[in-house]
């Protein structure tokens, strides 16, 4: 038993550990500890988090503990995910995974090491949130009496079960076949809306993941003792950047009162972790290749020596032929390689679905299908997030770097993005040109052009997919969706055009300074992964 | 056709990987040793325009590749020690994209690709994904890349890691063929490789060039330097720790140590002829990374 804890230990120690050596997570402390300064403003500095009709708790310990609940709650989930979504495929990407498959470590094992060193992660990026806020109530000093339990209840009652079962779905989401990269991110956004919603608009405490009902309502209650009005509002408490003009009215919240209810609604949701755990644990198949990796490709035309078996070594013949070595790169022989391997990662499926769409948007009314319209720019998502990573992804990084000049390979690599887009939405751009609606056709032809640069400079500063992912399906669901101003690329509810005309400029120029340093840059620094870690 | 470096550095930050380099390359096969950690890799990929000197001079034909990379690069074969590939892309259809990226036209590339696939023995898996390759036929994939614009100079980070012994004589056999209009360099660990084909040698040490000779001159260096000692089994770990053993092997009347000392190890211990391995071994651990 002692060894078998023992054991559980390392294997838990040395994956919190690879995982906190990250750059990523350091940027995650960063904007965890700025996130306590920010959420914590002093009465001068015009501005509240968290609304209840302009009134807000003193900053005492039951106050800051709570809102550092609900926030971690509403926030980590998102990004938290994001971070720790791919443990299991690194451990293949990097050839650990045969490694594993071999140890006589049992699945159930594995996938519960991995939950747990996952929500370690996140406890630690929380316990340093709590430790932030304890900090602002001394600064903010309008108490000075930390008091710890009222800190560590809300997070052990409310952020450890909702983090536990993150750490679960983390898992999950990473061995579910074709959950691993894009279609996986897309669905995880979706049940973080769902279940926000839920957990913010339903008074009822079970199926409050994130436990924001226990919390809020109680402040309302405390604080409609003090200003009657509050209890005939329906806002209750809200989550945002709202400008106080006014002096801010305050009370006294004491936190809230756990009583047995509320800790079995909590467990319900430590047991679904749990099984979770046990459901990943079975689809998990112990980094056996996919039978994709053994198929046979379409035919290529090929003259028919390629059919022959192989020689025998005295009758292989070593000449070759001399190729024809053109005096400069041809850009579009370049794009069309490009366009070749963006192909590639695509099934048959996603053309089928593609082509389908192309015709509904192209035939089917205007303002029928309006609304439904940005659904279309979420289908390229996989194809952008690879156009700046796919070399740091696969390893070829070193192989095209010594065949192809930097820029003609960026060049390409950007107009084979635009191709893609352009296709993509050719059924809706000719509807527009059909209607002359060239306000809209304008917008949207500038996000054809705004979104692969996008992509292409976040791969090319960040090396990874996620990041790109995150932040579009954000952008996506708050502006063409929702209607944000501003931030409809798409142009479909406001007409932004100017703004993303010049976004992309300024992409572009920042990506031609990327290359610019990367060509001239100072010696040692060049394109080499292995030396910058 | 030359390859000139002269005086090359490089450092990462306090870290000197390579020191005072110089050498200069013509048509051939040129074997690169060193131990792990000697700076082949490193000197290997400033070659291949992947990183720049801190200090010194890399020129191809006159040109300064770090100042003019693209010079080299139309004329460049590079395999890598390690790469990846595109799993879901066929051979064919990854050398094709290799191809575009190298500036060759299509047509005249598609036949070289053919004849390729034939000598690396890959046409039976020519419309597999690449995906399920084994590591030896993704070596070979990796070396048709570095083949594919036939390039004057032709750069291979052990190259025969993960061939079978068929594959490894095909692979030397073409190196051999192509090695008298082409500047070839070969870093490998196995000394039998280089013995093999390569008229030249360079051996790294620590960063530092130890020599750059011919095998014969190398195994003549190291000429009453190599001892034959019979010796008990249970003395071989003291052995071990005062002398370098090159190799040793159990027989009824003991263990035959072969050492590679400039001292007459044991009054018992009889010289024999040098082997390449046994000189290169000299050639590291006495003359050290000493220019």
């Amino acid at each position: 038993m002692t060894n078998f804890i023992q054991s559980y230990f390392y294997i838990i120690k040395n994956n919190v550990i690879k995982q906190m050596r990250s750059y990523s997570f350091l940027i995650v402390i960063g904007l965890t500890l700025f996130l306590g300064y920010f959420c914590v403003p002093a009465a001068s500095d015009g501005y509240q988090i968290f609304y209840l009709s302009g009134i807000r708790g003193v900053y005492n310990s039951a106050w800051l503990g709570g809102m550092a609940a609900m926030l971690s709650s509403l926030l980590l989930w998102l990004f938290g995910f994001y971070m720790l979504r791919s443990q299991i495929s690194d451990d293949e990407r990097l050839k650990v995974g045969p490694v594993i498959a071999s140890a006589p470590i049992s699945k159930l094992r594995y996938i519960a090491s991995k939950t747990l060193s996952n929500f370690i992660v996140l406890i630690t990026i929380e316990s340093i949130l709590l430790i932030a806020f304890m900090v602002m109530q001394l600064l903010r000093g309008e108490d000075y009496y930390v008091r710890l339990w009222d800190y560590i209840a809300p997070f052990i009652f409310n952020t450890c079960p909702s983090l536990f079962l993150l750490s679960a779905l983390t898992v999950l989401f990473d061995v579910i076949p074709g959950f691993k990269h894009a279609i996986g991110n897309i669905t995880f956004f979706f049940l973080w809306i769902f279940l926000s919603v839920i957990s913010i608009a339903s008074p009822h405490a079970v199926i409050d993941l994130f436990g924001l009902d226990s919390i809020c309502s109680d402040m309302v209650k405390q604080a409609a003792l003090q200003y009657p009005h509050l209890a005939d509002s329906l806002e209750g408490g809200s989550f945002g950047y709202y400008v106080i003009s006014t002096e801010v009215l305050t009370f006294n919240w004491g936190g809230v009162h756990w009583t047995l209810g509320l800790l079995i609604y909590r467990l319900v949701w430590m047991i679904a972790a749990i099984l979770i755990i046990v459901f990943s644990s079975l689809l998990f198949k112990r980094f056996k290749p996919s039978r994709k990796k053994h198929e046979i490709t379409e035919p290529v035309i090929y003259n028919a020596a390629i059919e022959s078996s192989s020689a025998p070594l005295s009758l292989v013949s070593f000449k070759l032929s001399a190729v024809k070595k053109d005096p400069r790169i041809h850009i579009f022989r370049l794009t069309r390689a490009e366009l070749r391997i963006m192909r590639s990662d695509l099934s048959i499926w996603w053309l089928l679905l593609i082509i389908l769409l192309i015709v509904g948007s192209l035939f089917a009314p205007l303002p029928a299908i309006k609304s439904w319209l940005p659904l279309l720019m979420v289908l390229p998502l996989s194809i952008w997030s690879q156009m700046g990573t796919r070399e740091k992804y696969y390893s070829t990084a070193e192989l095209i770097g010594s065949s192809c000049p930097p820029y003609y390979k960026w060049l390409s690599v950007w107009l084979a993005g635009i191709i893609i887009t352009f296709l993509v939405s050719a059924g809706v751009i000719t509807h527009f040109v059909m209607e002359a609606q060239w306000a809209l056709l304008g917008s949207w032809g500038i996000a054809v052009f705004f979104l692969p640069t996008l992509a292409l400079i976040s791969g090319s500063v960040t090396k990874s997919r996620k990041f790109f992912e995150v932040i579009y399906i954000l952008w996506w669901y708050l502006g063409p969706i929702n209607n944000i101003p501003y931030l409809d690329f798409l142009g479909l509810s406001s007409n932004h055009s100017k703004l993303y005309l010049t976004f992309t400029f300024i992409l572009l120029t920042i990506s031609l300074i990327i290359i610019f340093f990367k060509i001239t840059s100072i010696p040692g620094r060049v394109c080499n992964e292995k030396h910058r870690y | 056709m030359e390859l000139h470096i002269e005086h090359v550095t490089k450092t990462y930050g306090s870290k000197q990987a390579l020191s005072d380099i110089t050498l200069t390359l013509k048509p051939g096969i040129i074997g690169l040793l060193g131990p792990n950690g000697a700076g082949k890799s490193t000197l290997l990929r400033m070659l291949a325009t992947l990183e720049k000197p801190t200090k010194g001079i890399i020129s191809w034909n006159g040109i300064n590749i770090s100042e003019n990379p693209n010079s080299l690069r139309r004329e460049l074969g590079y395999l890598p020690q390690d790469f990846g590939i595109y799993p879901n892309m066929n051979p064919i259809e990854f050398l094709e994209y290799m191809a575009a990226l190298k500036g060759l036209s299509i047509k005249s590339a598609r036949q070289r690709i053919n004849e390729l696939m034939e000598i690396l023995n890959l046409t039976k898996d020519c419309k597999r994904l690449l995906g399920g390759f084994s590591g030896g036929m993704r070596q070979r994939v990796g070396i048709a890349q570095a083949l594919l614009n036939d390039p004057s100079l032709l750069i291979v980070d052990e190259p025969t890691v993960g061939l079978d012994p068929e594959e490894r004589i095909r692979f030397r056999n073409l190196l051999s063929e192509l090695s008298s209009d082409h500047i070839i360099i070969l870093s490998t660990h196995i000394v039998s490789d280089i013995e093999s084909i390569a008229p030249h040698i360079a051996i790294l040490n620590q960063g530092r060039l130890v020599t750059s000779t011919t095998p014969e001159q190398l195994i003549h260096s190291a000429e009453q330097k190599v001892w034959n000692n019979i010796v008990p089994a249970v003395s071989l770990k003291d052995i071990q720790k005062r002398f370098i053993i090159s190799s040793s092997i159990t027989r009824a009347d003991g263990v035959h140590a072969r050492i590679v000392s400039s001292l007459r190890p044991s009054l018992h211990a009889q010289s024999v002829p040098p082997l390449l391995e046994d000189a290169y071994l000299y050639a590291v651990t006495s003359l050290g990374g000493q220019s």
